[in-house]
C-alpha cells in the first residue's frame, strides 16, 4: 500500500484499535484466574511458614516497624504470625524473607522470597538455615532469641564461604522478630 | 518454495541461535536449566507463529513506511496475550521466566522473521517459517540449557545424574553461558560443514 | 650480470638472538624452583600431587587438542603447557581435590589458550583464567586454605583463614608477622606464601634477561599509590596474597602483556591500582588475579596506541 499520511494514519489507528480490543478481551478472560493464582501462591507461602491455622492471614494484615504482618489464628486464638522482612546487607543487594513465628516467639518456618546472592554460596541459604545437619548448628527453626553468626559471637554457623549473606539473613530474621514482638506488645 | 524447505531452513540452515545468532539475550539469560530453556523456546515459538501469520495476513494493508511500528504492535500484542495467559494458568513458570517473557517483544528473531519472511510470503509459508524457526530456537535453547544444567549442577530436567557438589558453578552463571554457547556453535558449524 | 652471485631474499628478522621461546620458558621454570620447593616443604604430598596433576592435565590437553582437533605436530616442546600447569597449581590450595585441579588445567589450556589459537594468540593468561574458572565454579573448595605443616609434612586438611581474608572480614587491625610472611609459614595458595622464594626467582629472571623490571616495578608503584591514599602499610600488601607471584610470573607473560616499555609501565601501574583497590574496598579479599585478567584484556589496546618507534630517525627539512 502506498505510504501517504492518510493511509499511514488510518492503518496504524485501525491496527491499534484491533490490538487494543483483543488485549482487553483476553484481559477480561484472565482477570479472575490471575487473581486466584496470586492468592493461591500467597496462601501456600504462608502455610509453609506458619503453624496450623484456619483464618485468612492476608485479610487481617497489619503492620509494625514498617513490615507487613500476617497474623494466624486457630479457632479464634492467635497461634502466630508471618512477617515479610528484608535485609539490604546481602552480598549482592536486598534479600526478602517470609518468617513465621509461633505465639511463644519461636521461629516456625521461613521462606526466601527474593535474593540475588551467588549460586553455590549465598544462594544456599534456603536449605542451609533449615538443615538439621551438624546437630542443627545452622538451623534457625525453633530459635526464640535474636540470632548472630559464630563470627559475631553468636550460635549460628554461617554458610561456608558466605559470611556476608549469612549475616544479612540473620539480620532480616532479627528485624522480623523485633516487629513481631512490638506488634504483640502493641496488642496487649 | 516448498513448505518442507522452509521448515528445514528454520531448523538448520537458518537456525536463529547457531547460524543467524539472533535473540542472544534470552538465549543466555534463560538457559541455566533445561526446563527454563525449553519453556522460553516454546513461549517464543508460540508468539513467532502468531505474529508471522498475522503479519503475513496484513502485509498488503500496511503502508511501507510504517511497517516497523505496525509489526511491533502486532508482536507486542501477542506477547502481552501470552503473558496474561501464563499469569493465569502457568504462574510458577511465569515467575521463573520473569522479565524474559515481556522481553520476547524485543527478541530480534521476531522482527527479523517478520521483515525477512512474513512480509513477503504467503500466510501458509509464514506460519511454517514460524514453526521452523521457533523449533530451531527451542531446540537450541533446550540443548544449551541441558549442557549448562548438566555441567553446572549435575542434573538434567531436574533429574540428578551426579552429585551437585561436582558441578562447575560457572556454567550456571553468565560467563558459563557464553562459553557453553560458543562451544555449541563451534560444534554445530563442525557438523553442518560436512554437508 | 654474473650468475655466480645469488641474492638471498628473506623476510625479517634479519638479526637473530640466541633466545628461543622454549629457552625463555625454561628460564621461568628454573626461576620457579624455589617457590615449588617451598610449596613442597610447607604442604608436603598434597602439594606434589596438585603440581603433578595440573601439569599432566595441561600437557595432555594441549597434546590431544593439537593432535586430534587441529591435526598439527605437537607443541609440547615449547614447555608452555608445563609452565601453565605449574603456575596454575601454585595458585591453588594445596589440598584441592585432584579432579578440580585437573578440570582447571583442562579449562586453562583448552579454552583460554587453544580456543584462541594456541601459544601467542591468547589474550588472557591461561593459568589465571583456569584459577578464576575454579574460583567461580567451586567456591567452597577454592577458599579452603590449608595451614602449612613445615618439614615436608602432609597438609592435613586443617584449614585456616589467609591473612588477606582476615583483613577483609574483621574490623580490628591485624599486624602480621613479617618473618612468617617472608618465609611462608602461613596459610594461602601453594606458591604465594613464601615471599623469599619468589624474590629469588625474580632476581634470576632479571639476571638472565628473561623478564624486564618494568612491569613488577610499576605494579608496586600502583599499589603504593592506592595504599598511600587508603592509609595502609604497603609492605603488608606486597608480601601477602598472590601479589609477588602474580607480579613476577603472571603479569610478565610475554603473550598477554604489552610489547613496549612504556606500555609495560602503564599496564603494571593499572594492575597495581586495581589490585589494591579490590583489596581495600572490594568484596573479594584478593584482587590480583582479576586485576591481571582485566589488564590482559587492555593489552591489545595498549599495544595499538603505544607502538614501538621505527628505526629511521626523523629528519628535519634540510635547510640550504
Amino acid at each position: 500500500m502506498k505510504s501517504t499520511p492518510l493511509t499511514m494514519a488510518l492503518s496504524l489507528t485501525t491496527l491499534c484499535l484491533l490490538a487494543g480490543t483483543a488485549l482487553a478481551g483476553v484481559r477480561m478472560l484472565t482477570e479472575r484466574p490471575i487473581a486466584q493464582a496470586a492468592e493461591k501462591a500467597r496462601a501456600e507461602a504462608l502455610k509453609a511458614v506458619l503453624p496450623t491455622f484456619d483464618n485468612n492471614p492476608m485479610a487481617e494484615t497489619t503492620e509494625a516497624d514498617g513490615l507487613n504482618i500476617y497474623p494466624a489464628t486457630l479457632a479464634g486464638t492467635p497461634v502466630g504470625a508471618a512477617i515479610e522482612t528484608y535485609s539490604d546487607a546481602g552480598f549482592s543487594g536486598r534479600i526478602t524473607l517470609l518468617v513465621g513465628f509461633r505465639s511463644d516467639g519461636a521461629v516456625s518456618g521461613f521462606s526466601v522470597l527474593s535474593h540475588s546472592e551467588t549460586p553455590g554460596l549465598g544462594a544456599r541459604m534456603d536449605r542451609w538455615f533449615r538443615s538439621t545437619d551438624n546437630d542443627n548448628a545452622h538451623n534457625i527453626t525453633g530459635t526464640s532469641s535474636p540470632l548472630a553468626v559464630k563470627q559475631d559471637g553468636g550460635d549460628i554457623d554461617a554458610i561456608t564461604g558466605a559470611t556476608i549473606t549469612s549475616r544479612a539473613f540473620t539480620e532480616a530474621v532479627n528485624r522480623a522478630r523485633k516487629a513481631y514482638t512490638s506488634s504483640q506488645s502493641g496488642k496487649k | 518454495m516448498k513448505a518442507l524447505t522452509v521448515l528445514f531452513d528454520g531448523l538448520v540452515r537458518k537456525n536463529p541461535t547457531f547460524v543467524l545468532i539472533l535473540g542472544m539475550c534470552p538465549t543466555l539469560g534463560t538457559t541455566s536449566s533445561a526446563i527454563t530453556g525449553l519453556s522460553m523456546g516454546l513461549a517464543t515459538m508460540f508468539v513467532l507463529i502468531c505474529s508471522n501469520t498475522a503479519i503475513s495476513l496484513i502485509k498488503r494493508l500496511v503502508p511501507d513506511k510504517v511497517r516497523i511500528p505496525a509489526y511491533i504492535v502486532v508482536i507486542a500484542s501477542f506477547v502481552t496475550i501470552l503473558q496474561m495467559l501464563m499469569q493465569a494458568y502457568l504462574p510458577a513458570l511465569n515467575a521463573t521466566l520473569g522479565i524474559f517473557i515481556p522481553l520476547i517483544v524485543v527478541n530480534c528473531i521476531l522482527l527479523g522473521r517478520a521483515e525477512a519472511f512474513a512480509s513477503k510470503n504467503s500466510v501458509r509459508l509464514s506460519a511454517v517459517d514460524g514453526i521452523g524457526v521457533g523449533l530451531g530456537f527451542t531446540i537450541a535453547l533446550t540443548l544449551l540449557g541441558c549442557m549448562r544444567e548438566l555441567l553446572g549442577t549435575g542434573a538434567i530436567f531436574g533429574l540428578q545424574l551426579y552429585d551437585s557438589g561436582y558441578g562447575a558453578l560457572l556454567f550456571v552463571l553468565a560467563p558459563g553461558a557464553f562459553i557453553a554457547l560458543g562451544l555449541l556453535i563451534a560444534l554445530f558449524n563442525r557438523l553442518t560443514a560436512k554437508h | 650480470m654474473s650468475t655466480s652471485q645469488v641474492l638471498h631474499l628473506s623476510p625479517s628478522p634479519h638479526i637473530h638472538t640466541r633466545r628461543t621461546t622454549s629457552g625463555a620458558m625454561r628460564h621461568v621454570l628454573a626461576a620457579l624452583l624455589p617457590a615449588v620447593g617451598c610449596a613442597l616443604y610447607y604442604f608436603g604430598l598434597p602439594a606434589l600431587l596438585t603440581l603433578v596433576i595440573s601439569s599432566a592435565a595441561a600437557m595432555l590437553t594441549e597434546w590431544a587438542i593439537t593432535l586430534f582437533l587441529l591435526k598439527r605436530p605437537s607443541t609440547l616442546g615449547d614447555c608452555s603447557a608445563l609452565l601453565t600447569g605449574i603456575l596454575l597449581a601454585l595458585n591453588l590450595p594445596a589440598s584441592l581435590p585432584w579432579w578440580i585441579t585437573a578440570a582447571g588445567a583442562v579449562f586453562a589450556i583448552a579454552i583460554a589458550k587453544m580456543a584462541f589459537g594456541g601459544l601467542g594468540c591468547n589474550i588472557f593468561n591461561p593459568a589465571l583464567t583456569g584459577r578464576v574458572f575454579l574460583l567461580i565454579s567451586f567456591p567452597a573448595a577454592m577458599t579452603a586454605w590449608p595451614l602449612p605443616t613445615p618439614g615436608f609434612g602432609d597438609a592435613d586438611g586443617v584449614t585456616g583463614a589467609t591473612l588477606l581474608s582476615q583483613l577483609k572480614e574483621s574490623a580490628t587491625d591485624i599486624i602480621p608477622d613479617a618473618t612468617s610472611l617472608l618465609s611462608g609459614n602461613m596459610g594461602g595458595s601453594m606458591g604465594e606464601t613464601c615471599a623469599a622464594a619468589i624474590i629469588i626467582g625474580f632476581i634470576y629472571l632479571i639476571a638472565t634477561g628473561t623478564v624486564r623490571w618494568h612491569i613488577p616495578a610499576a605494579i608496586v608503584a600502583g599499589m603504593a599509590l592506592i595504599d598511600l591514599f587508603a592509609g595502609f602499610p604497603l609492605w603488608i600488601d606486597l608480601l601477602s596474597g598472590g601479589l609477588l607471584l602474580g607480579a613476577v610470573f603472571m603479569a610478565t607473560d610475554y603473550v598477554t602483556s604489552p610489547m613496549t616499555r612504556s606500555g609495560m609501565l602503564l599496564y603494571g601501574l593499572l594492575i597495581g591500582i586495581i589490585t589494591a583497590s579490590i583489596r581495600r574496598w572490594g568484596i573479594y579479599p584478593e584482587g590480583m588475579s582479576f586485576a591481571i585478567l582485566i589488564m590482559n584484556g587492555a593489552t591489545p589496546l595498549i599495544n595499538r596506541y603505544m607502538r614501538p618507534t621505527r628505526f629511521s630517525p626523523r629528519r628535519k627539512e634540510a635547510t640550504a
